[in-house]
């Protein structure tokens, strides 16, 4: 009697330890996936999800998608779009993603041939005296057109004052505006949160 | 007749068993859902610790949620008033920054205004000693987090016969590196020894003393 009983009590919690046991990774399992949008300019291109052992995904733009949670290569496709590639954590908080586009510098190039006159009338119409003290060296796009930066260079360079300026520019409204108020030796980040940090090293880091 | 335990225990196995299972399924169930209902809660909201003197006093957020005096609320990031008041007490209103970069914390005590508020500050002074130990603590974990957010400062000052590097801090924790030098070539030495120890004079605000921006003065 006793032994029954002490068999049947065993059994019942094995039993709910298996069912407690199954509960809890059903959970897990539930709570491993995150949904998230990830958004893009689809005109330009598209994005390749790879890693964290899933097959290549290529999600749409402002389309919700559920996926693992972990650790994903985020790759640009396009033909005009440089080929840039980031991790992305997916994690409970990712709920959003956006990728940004960059031009490829081909592109960015020919787009400047027809822009370079434009944009050197506007800098030196807010700055009349880089036409007479400075050279215009590095001159180039960034991003998608819209952002140019430069490396000004002192004709004078006996001068206590003929540090190397660096100026920024952006395109607003078919208008090139100066962002560099003025051109200072060093682009800092923080002044400049809509640029991208990579740019700003690009300008900063050319002699 | 009195039986033994265990004939109660043969008689009524069954039900037994099946209450035991009953109890252990809710207790599991209620501990899932009750935490599950905690996550949604606090979903997209920070841990902010809160000790408040006295304990009776009504904690708001300028957004209308009122917190707990002791304990953890979780609060959205964003800035805000938090105000503290009681009856009899002094009230007080300060910023919160609560990002998950920061070290937000609501450690406030008032000071007593009526007499009775006077006494029973007076009576509680363990509990604003304990205040200021948290307060203490609390600073200390924000000069941490301060030097591990810029790292740079663990090497400034930077000084040399022709160029320095120093700092300056605000309030949002960020900080300007501020750079002396006797010519263009001993500043642009000065932003070389920087990248030669690691450190992007791209990811900072700078100002330079000692250069004149030719075209600072251009209208």
């Amino acid at each position: 009697m006793k032994r029954f009983l002490t068999n049947k009590v065993t059994l019942s919690f094995a039993a709910l330890a298996v069912a407690i046991a199954g509960v809890l990774i059903l959970w897990s399992y539930i709570f491993s996936f995150q949904t998230v949008t990830f958004h893009f300019d689809s005109r330009l291109g598209y994005i390749e999800l790879s890693g964290n052992g899933q097959p290549n995904f290529y999600p749409a733009d402002s389309q919700p998608v559920k996926l693992k949670k972990g650790v994903y290569k985020i790759k640009n496709v396009g033909s005009r779009i440089a080929a840039n590639s980031r991790e992305q954590t997916v994690n409970s908080t990712t709920e959003q993603v956006t990728v940004h586009f960059n031009y490829t510098r081909q592109y960015l190039d020919s787009l400047y041939t027809s822009e370079k006159a434009t944009i050197e009338t506007s800098l030196i119409a807010r700055y009349p005296k880089i036409a007479i003290s400075y050279d215009i060296v590095h001159d180039k796009l960034y991003h998608q057109g819209e952002i140019y930066g430069a490396v000004l260079v002192a004709r004078d360079q006996l001068s206590d004052n003929s540090d190397t300026l660096r100026v920024l520019m952006e395109k607003k409204d078919g208008k090139w505006i100066v962002l560099t108020k003025p051109p200072v030796p060093v682009l800092g980040a923080p002044l400049y949160p809509s640029v991208d940090r990579q740019i700003l090293a690009d300008i900063n880091q050319a002699q | 007749m009195q039986y033994e335990p265990s004939y109660y225990i043969g008689k009524y196995r069954r039900p037994i068993l099946i209450a035991v299972i009953l109890i252990v399924i809710c207790s599991v169930g209620f501990t899932i859902w009750h935490n599950i209902r905690l996550a949604a809660e606090r979903r997209g909201k920070l841990p902010v610790p809160v000790y408040v003197v006295p304990r009776d006093a009504t904690v708001m957020l300028s957004n209308g949620q009122q917190l707990t005096t002791r304990g953890t609320a979780y609060i959205a990031p964003g800035n805000y008033k938090v105000t503290v008041a009681s009856d009899g007490f002094d009230t007080q209103t300060r910023d919160v920054r609560v990002t998950s970069d920061a070290v937000p914390y609501i450690y406030i005590g008032l000071a007593g205004r009526s007499t009775q508020a006077k006494s029973w500050q007076q009576a509680h002074q363990s509990d604003y000693q304990q205040l200021e130990i948290l307060t203490v603590e609390r600073n200390r974990e924000y000069n941490t987090l301060f030097k591990s957010r810029n790292q740079i400062v663990n090497i400034l000052p930077i000084k040399d016969p022709y160029y320095s590097i120093d700092y300056r801090n605000y309030d949002d924790r960020s900080i300007e590196l501020v750079v002396w030098g006797t010519s263009p070539q001993t500043r642009r030495a000065a932003l070389d020894l920087l990248r030669k120890k690691g450190y992007e004079p791209t990811d900072y605000r700078i100002s330079y003393d000692g250069f004149e921006n030719p075209l600072e003065a251009t209208p």
